[in-house]
């Protein structure tokens, strides 16, 4: 520890303290999944955190979370200290982080963690109960510290004001003399805006906030830090679950800066569309391939996906439709093997459902799966189940995340998004985040059910505005000649033009 | 209950023989009266030949433009010649009938010539494609005007006397020459439909048949205006409308699966 010289010349503990925080901040880790990049890498050491939330909104497994990471990962000692539920209770009630194996029994052997149970505390004997807790955190060398709760606390006092001194006084300043960082639980009643007697705020020197609220039929949980002293903590309002594992926080999906454009261009895997795209595809910018239902669109992403796969460049299909087992199972059928060891097995698929109301977890790990496995070719099918499932809000920063991440590493990608109608051209509202939109869409010719092919939009590059038929064949996609002395292609019932029908009249053939 | 669209071609097939018989009567008869004001027939000449003929040759020229099928442009290139043929006529009759009368014909022969050789080709289905259509189309369209224009010209000042009178022997000879390459061409047009049944062919054989009709009517005819010429002329602007409908069936037409 480093003391500085105040004016008069004397220096203090606390003026050294105070100097360190502003100097040279010491971070302590959480562990706790996603959580620790929000607060610049942890919590200021020695600093008082308040974890305030709903019942059941997961306060003390972060805490708990909090102490175990500290034991097993940074091998700092703890202490528990409960004012509500006795030491069986909490440990049952762990046993549900079953991938964690949380065995505090193996640290209080060493002497690193110890549970002081104080369920039964009245206000006469709080100053002793202080008392053993510093002593305990001395004993120890406890440099993580975690209060059950401060509303449990308050209500062994008669007058709120008691508990604000007692807060002030040694909560506020015990930890930072001994370095020692607590976080405080804090219930918070449903709805609303302040913890317990809503005083905590202000003392602690920072605040998780926790939320719980119904959307879309489904509790989703979120979290916020709306104060942390000596840290800019990401400011939103985050997704976080519970699982096996403890809490993971789902942080905002960032964007990148883009990279110098790429002007050579790579195929789609569509000889024909190649053609129309003037050769095709350039790296780094995406295609929205748009259509109703059975017009292709699939089979056009695997073939884009196989033309990489090909090459030996990295491919990732991202399937929030069809399950991957029949995605691979299609591109069999049109010769595609990509399980084929040494050919096409650079071929990586990320499947989800999307819950409504939980599609911060799958947007997290496509996102992560991106990154992980860098691929040159990516497929996101489909934006519009995004659309149906998602809020536009979530979609739009999931949209724009991996849009910033395409543009930054010059991936070319091929999002598939399913037309609300016959002929409409598209189903989500993407439209100005793409780069080309291809539009398929179902004829009718003659009876018979054809299907057609043009290019909507090509941002950067010339482009063949005509309208060609296009056949599904045992090869995937073949696109034909533009469709000549024909109008209204679009409306979905193509007709001869006046003066093709005329040609064909007077040929005197019978076409 | 049948369809309109059986009923419309009823309808067109019955026209035919109606108007001719008409023309007959009107002729055996010899009713009297003359029907002649200034400028009326070249009205109607113009609003209901000219008019159609112009927006005939009009898609005969796109289709050729688009194809190259020289079937469509001799086609067109008729229908103009005839429509036009029948504006100058309609101008000449109001200074000199005969001047009128062998711009007819001449419009009328012309025109059927060049229905005959168009309908041949349908019909044998030759597809005869050229080069430079734009240059083609020019010469083929402009020269009929040009012709026409000449023929005129060269009747109003004297250069050439107008050969033809209704009622004499030469008239009647080549308009009867006119009435047989119409028919003709009509009769290819629709053999041409029995084996493409595509119904412009239906529509358009039946606007020719109704214009051999028409020029029957004034074949006949003892004086520009009297009833077998009238007769004549309904069936002409009948066979026209026709036409509109050969082109309005045209737009009508599903694309063929490739």
């Amino acid at each position: 520890m480093s003391a500085s010289h105040a004016p008069s010349g004397t220096t203090t503990v606390q003026d050294a303290n105070q100097n360190d925080t502003l100097d040279d901040i010491v971070r302590v880790p959480t562990g706790i999944r996603g959580f620790d990049h929000l607060i610049e890498g942890g919590f200021p050491r020695g600093d008082l955190i308040l974890v305030s939330g709903n019942p059941g909104s997961g306060k003390t497994i972060f805490s708990t979370e909090f102490l175990w990471n500290g034991l097993s990962e940074f091998n700092e000692p703890g202490i528990y200290v409960s004012f509500a539920e006795n030491r069986q209770t909490l440990l049952r009630n762990l046993r549900r982080l079953s991938s964690l194996k949380m065995d505090f029994q193996q640290y209080e052997r060493k002497g690193m963690f110890k549970f002081l149970d104080f369920a039964s505390m009245t206000e006469k004997g709080i100053e002793d109960v202080l008392g053993i807790i510093l002593e305990e955190v001395h004993r120890l060398r406890a440099k993580r510290l975690v209060i059950d709760s401060f509303s449990a606390i308050a209500q062994a006092f008669l007058h709120q004001n008691d508990a604000r001194i007692i807060m002030h006084t040694v909560l506020g300043k015990m930890p930072r003399s001994s370095e020692v960082t607590t976080l405080m639980i804090s219930e918070q009643r449903l709805g609303s805006e302040f913890s317990g007697s809503g005083m905590e705020e202000f003392v602690a020197d920072g605040v998780v906030l926790f939320t719980q609220s119904t959307k879309r039929d489904y509790l989703a949980r979120s979290l916020k830090i709306p104060k942390l002293r000596g840290t800019n903590a990401v400011r939103a309002e985050l997704p976080y679950e519970i699982d096996d594992s403890g809490i993971r926080v789902y942080p905002p999906l960032g964007t990148l800066p883009a990279k110098k454009t790429i002007t050579e261009k790579i195929s789609t895997g569509i000889e024909g569309l190649d053609k129309m795209l003037n050769g095709g595809l350039y790296p780094g910018s995406i295609m929205l391939i748009a259509g109703a239902p059975g017009t292709g669109k699939t089979t056009a992403a695997l073939q884009f996906i196989a033309q990489g796969a090909l090459k030996g460049q990295k491919c990732l299909y991202i399937t929030f439709e069809d399950p991957a087992d029949q995605l691979v199972r299609l591109a069999n059928s049109f010769g595609w093997n990509f399980g084929d060891p040494g050919k096409m097995n650079n071929v990586a698929f990320y499947e989800s459902d999307l819950e409504p109301g939980r599609t911060h977890i799958p947007f997290f790990e496509a996102a992560d799966m991106v990154e992980k496995v860098k691929p040159k070719r990516l497929v996101l099918d489909s934006a519009s189940m995004l659309q149906k499932v998602g809020s536009r809000d979530d979609n739009f920063r999931f949209i724009r995340s991996l849009r910033s991440r395409i543009k930054a590493d010059g991936i070319a990608a091929v999002f598939t998004d399913a037309a609300q109608s016959f002929t409409s051209t598209t189903g989500s509202d993407i439209s100005t985040l793409v780069d080309v939109i291809v539009s398929l869409r179902h004829i009718e010719l003659e009876s018979s059910l054809a299907r057609s092919i043009v290019v909507f939009k090509a941002s950067g590059t010339s482009n063949d505005a005509g309208i060609r038929q296009f056949d599904i064949g045992p090869s995937g996609i073949v696109v034909k000649e533009k469709f000549s002395g024909a109008e209204q292609i679009l409306s979905g019932s193509a007709r001869r033009t006046s003066s093709a029908a005329w040609t064909s009249a007077f040929s005197g053939k019978k076409k | 209950m049948i369809s309109q669209t059986i009923l419309m071609r009823r309808v067109g097939i019955i026209s035919v023989p109606t108007l001719l018989l008409a023309i007959t009567i009107a002729w055996f008869e010899n009713l009297d009266g003359i029907f002649n004001p200034p400028f009326f027939i070249a009205a109607l000449n113009v609003s209901l030949v000219t008019a159609v003929s112009v927006i005939v040759a009009y898609l005969s020229a796109k289709s050729y433009l688009e194809s190259g099928l020289s079937a469509v442009v001799l086609l067109g290139t008729g229908v103009l010649t005839y429509g036009v043929g029948l504006f100058l006529t309609g101008i000449a009759f109001t200074t000199n009938l005969t001047i009128g009368v062998s711009i007819a014909v001449v419009s009328c022969i012309l025109a059927g010539a060049l229905q005959l050789a168009g309908s041949s080709m349908t019909w044998k289905g030759i597809e005869r494609y050229k080069g430079r259509r734009q240059l083609r189309l020019a010469a083929s369209y402009g020269g009929a005007i040009l012709i026409l224009s000449l023929f005129l010209f060269m009747f109003e000042t004297g250069i050439l006397a107008a050969p033809f009178s209704i009622g004499d022997v030469l008239f009647q000879a080549v308009f009867g020459v006119a009435i047989i390459l119409f028919a003709t061409s009509a009769l290819m047009i629709r053999a041409a439909y029995s084996r493409t049944k595509s119904p412009v062919l239906f529509w358009y054989s039946l606007a020719l048949a109704l214009i051999a009709v028409g020029i029957f009517g004034f074949d006949v005819a003892n004086d520009v205006g009297d009833m077998t010429s009238w007769a004549g002329a309904l069936a002409n602007y009948m066979g026209c409308l026709l036409f509109l409908q050969s082109i309005r069936t045209s737009r009508s037409l599903p694309l063929p699966n490739t």
